[in-house]
């Protein structure tokens, strides 16, 4: 056969083939590795994993209910269409990226809120990504008419330098770790010299940030003149490096305005959607497809099929990101069970059974909250201000103690004995777990006698699925003729185990 | 040295290389306690006076115990046990942001987006802590989390040492409830475990189980100043740090291998006279009642004691009768713990503008620290972006005090 035959048939197949879908990607994916997948989750497993996932929220006992109960074929399409609609879902995925902006506890609270809401708007009206990006890498102004400056004032806020702020650009926005460069070559990646992470630093060196104290709010604007310097890490020496973008010097950095220029670089770099996509992954499943998610570059350039195949969907979606975590939820690997295993895995590994993994903070504090109503018991008992200012100060204290595993991974994340006293010790649950007034626990006892349905019910409220024949036998053994008292050890020990404080 | 001989040596190094690396059993010190003075406390009216000198301030300088060694006329109290102590003078670093120094003299590491470094007292908690305790415990200050290490090394809170330590009993619930609870839990998480055999599910019914052993254990009474009788309490004072000192000396003696104690208020960009002389008081009461204590007790030998801060202040005073950020000249004070006292290691010059005479840096600090705890100062740990991190950052162990 010639050779223009050859590649005549190639390109015949290549055109009659329909381009595989995720679905199609993932299952070859298993195949290839033999890996047999986890049954699916049943839909009680299911709707508590999503719920938490999108929107940082616990489904309540009559939403669980419903759900499981609900013969449409269509329901869990349109109950993704419902999540994606809430407002919940561009609070949660604001809380995220504030998260990695290292921004969560940023202050004044005014600030932090401001901020928090341009992200939280921009996700809920579905902004393109990459105009959200360049709106974030090359804002001016005040922060309080200016919410897109969070991303600058978040990684800079903490004795930020400029050397900060390029390393943290290049992690969220390109899923690199520059920032090796800044003292040594990159050992593993080429583009990375450390003269290319003075490039990269050399965006950021003009921009100034000024409190303004009595607006209480951050000003930021760039000044004419600055130069990146760069101590030579072989020799010692200092040299000025100009603004250059992953081996390319980007010769009208100043005429567009230095920032400006780095955004069109990076929203135009391939790395841009890929980096999106692995960490929306990451997020949804507890390990990125390239892992760790922030480090696509140097040994890890090859790109399995599935992060190829979605950073393709990403960019011809127009970065739509609703889209993308549509077309994640419902894949097949999405949808798998959590249950069997163990450490090390391989069908955990290749995401065909669902990890578990720890629950961010807020949404921990948020699925205590929801679960017990503490926040409604409280209100009746204090008012509702007051029980408010209680819940933050709460949230403050549980976000101190439970913060240390921020954006940990999956693979190392353990949790600690602070942590652990919490749960057990502190107000939330203990107060949580209570019969009363206004709590979920009076409410389910108040609804019905019957030992059984109380059982079940309480287990809708907390792990969203009915109890097993061998739990409801157990759970009435211990809940006996007992009062009260046997329903509320039954509750706390429910949300201070492992099943409800993580998600799976 | 022949050609076989240098083979045979090397093949040695390899050997020892390749033994497990645990803390040495010889170490002079089995613990450590940081007395962390946040906000970077002034170095020329604490432990490197300058009298006569236009830098030097309202102070004056005593002499101390030791012949020849003057410190800040409000330090008697440490001035007397001056035999115990080794003052450093010619600490020079260049992180004047606090952020940035507060990691860097935690951790040995300025601070590098994209490596978390671990607090050096989350490497000891990480080689010694107890079953049933934590092994870092900061008090009066959070201290610093354990970077890339496992959280479970994160600094144990504990807020205030005036006041009870919290969540360590049950809630509103009495022991049998609490265990009737804790049973039903067990089952819960047996099950989920059985079902859901995973790595995090597993190291969650660890770290809850540590939980319930240090709710029950006995020595878990160190964080309880009540028991302490009322002379030594006296001699603390009831003030926060010394306060955070003495429960420090309970924690060190219950097996708790590093605690850390933070003094507030040194960042004295106004009104710096007062302010030092107030926290001198302070400081003096507290770090002399531990040096005695822990001496009385036959815990000094065994116990490192370092004194140190952010950074130092600037020689030269501002119109707010402050002093400023000045990373470059820093005393940082050492005691106990196999340290020879009764020494001054380094000097700045005449007005501490610069460091004179030789000159310490943070690796050196931190080395000499490790070393002293037992630690292999050259372990490599791999942090998450797959790079090998050194327990101490190069440098040499500081040879005049070991």
């Amino acid at each position: 056969m010639n050779r223009l035959v050859l590649v005549g048939l190639l390109a015949a197949r290549a055109a009659a083939a329909p381009p595989p879908t995720l679905d199609a990607t993932i299952r070859r994916t298993w195949s290839d590795g033999k890996i047999a997948p986890a049954p699916p989750a049943d839909d009680g497993t299911f709707l508590r994993r999503i719920s938490l996932d999108l929107t940082g929220k616990l489904p309540s006992r009559q939403a669980a209910a419903v759900y499981i109960g609900d013969p449409d074929p269509k329901k869990k399409e349109k109950l993704v269409d419902r999540l994606l609609a809430t407002t919940e879902y561009g609070d949660h995925l604001a809380d995220v990226y504030l998260g990695l902006f290292g921004g969560r506890d940023l202050k004044p609270p005014a600030l932090r809120d401001g901020i928090h809401a341009w992200l939280a708007g921009a996700f809920n009206r579905n902004e393109r990504w990459d105009r959200m990006a360049t709106a974030m890498l090359a804002a001016t102004g005040k922060a309080s008419d200016n919410g897109a400056l969070g991303f600058l004032i978040a990684t800079g806020a903490r004795g930020g330098t400029p050397e900060a702020v390029a390393g943290a650009s290049a992690r969220v926005f390109l899923g690199l770790q520059a920032q090796c460069a800044q003292c040594h070559d990159h050992p593993y990646d080429p583009r990375f010299r450390q003269e290319d992470f003075y490039g990269l630093v050399a965006f950021f060196i003009r921009t100034r940030a000024r409190p303004v104290k009595e607006e209480m709010t951050v000003e930021v604007f760039d000044a004419d003149v600055g130069q990146a310097k760069m101590k030579v890490h072989k020799t010692g020496q200092v040299v000025v490096v100009k603004p250059k973008f992953l081996g390319r010097w980007i010769a009208d950095a100043d005429a567009v305005g230095r920032r400006t220029a780095l955004a069109r670089e990076i929203v135009g770099s391939p790395l841009f959607a890929e980096a999106a996509v692995n960490h929306m992954w990451a997020l949804l499943f507890g390990r990125g497809v390239v892992q760790p998610w922030d480090d696509l570059g140097g040994e890890n350039e090859e790109r399995p099929p599935i992060l190829a195949k979605l950073a393709a969907d990403f960019r011809a979606s127009g970065y739509d990101r609703k889209a993308l975590v549509r077309e994640i939820v419902l894949s097949d690997a999405y949808a798998r069970g959590s249950a069997g295993g163990g450490a090390g895995d391989a069908a955990e590994q290749a995401f065909a059974r669902a990890t578990v993994r720890p629950l961010a903070p807020e949404t921990l504090f948020q699925a205590l909250v929801d679960a017990t109503g503490i926040d409604d018991a409280a209100a009746r008992r204090v008012g509702r201000e007051l029980a408010q200012t209680k819940l933050d100060q709460g949230l403050r204290q549980f976000s101190f103690v439970f913060g240390d595993d921020e954006m940990a991974e999956v693979d190392r994340a353990t949790g600690n004995v602070p942590q652990a006293l919490v749960l057990f010790n502190g107000e939330l649950v203990s107060n949580g777990a209570r019969a009363a007034p206004g709590g979920e626990l009076l409410g389910i006892l108040g609804e019905t006698e019957d030992p059984t349905a109380r059982v079940t019910r309480i287990y809708l409220q907390t792990y969203t699925r009915r109890p097993t024949a061998g739990e409801l036998q157990r759970a009435l053994a211990f809940v006996g003729r007992g009062g009260v008292d046997r329903y509320e050890d039954l509750f706390y020990a429910l949300l201070t185990s492992t099943e409800f404080t993580t998600n799976h | 040295m022949n050609r076989r001989h240098f083979l045979h040596m090397s093949l040695g190094a390899a050997l020892w290389a390749a033994l497990p690396r645990r803390a040495r059993a010889d170490a002079r010190a089995k613990a450590a306690i940081l007395l962390y003075m946040e906000g970077g406390p002034s170095q020329i009216d604490t432990f490197d006076p300058k009298p006569g000198r236009p830098t030097g301030g309202e102070f004056k300088a005593i002499a101390t115990a030791v012949a020849g060694i003057q410190i800040s006329e409000h330090l008697p109290g440490l001035a007397a046990r001056m035999k115990h102590l080794a003052i450093v003078r010619s600490l020079t670093a260049n992180e004047g942001n606090h952020e940035r120094a507060r990691r860097l003299m935690h951790t040995g590491y300025a601070p590098q987006a994209g490596v978390d470094h671990p607090a050096l007292g989350s490497i000891v908690a990480e080689k010694r802590a107890p079953d049933d305790l934590p092994g870092y415990v900061a008090v009066s200050g959070p201290g610093e989390a354990a970077g890339f290490l496992s959280a479970e090394l994160s600094p144990f809170f504990v807020q205030s040492a005036g006041k009870p330590v919290r969540y360590l009993e049950p809630a509103g619930v009495g022991e049998a409830r609490f265990a009737r609870r804790i049973e039903l839990w067990r089952s819960f998480e047996d099950d989920f475990l059985r079902s859901h055999a995973s790595r995090y599910a597993e190291a969650q019914r660890t770290v809850g189980e540590k939980a319930i052993a240090m709710m029950h254990s006995p020595r878990v009474a160190a964080f309880k100043l009540d028991d302490e009788p009322a002379a030594t309490r006296q001699a603390y004072g009831d003030g926060e740090f010394g306060l955070g000192c003495l429960m420090a000396r309970r924690l060190v003696e219950a097996g708790v291998p590093f605690v850390e104690v933070t003094h507030k208020g040194w960042d004295t960009h106004k009104d710096n006279f007062p302010t030092v002389k107030r926290l001198s008081e302070e400081l003096d009461r507290g770090m002399g009642a531990l040096l005695d204590d822990l001496a009385a007790r036959g815990l000094l030998d065994q116990t490192l004691v370092a004194w140190m801060g952010d950074f130092g202040r600037t020689p030269t005073i501002n119109g707010n009768g402050g002093r400023d950020h000045y990373p470059g000249c820093q005393s940082v004070v050492l005691a106990g713990g196999g340290i020879r006292g009764g020494q001054v290691v380094g000097a700045t010059d005449a007005d501490g503008v610069a460091v004179k005479d030789r000159p310490v840096a943070v690796p050196d600090l931190f080395r000499t620290l490790a070393t002293q705890l037992g630690l292999d100062p050259d372990e490599r740990r791999v942090a998450p972006s797959g790079r090998p991190i050194k327990t101490v950052d190069g440098g040499t162990v500081i040879a005049e005090l070991v």
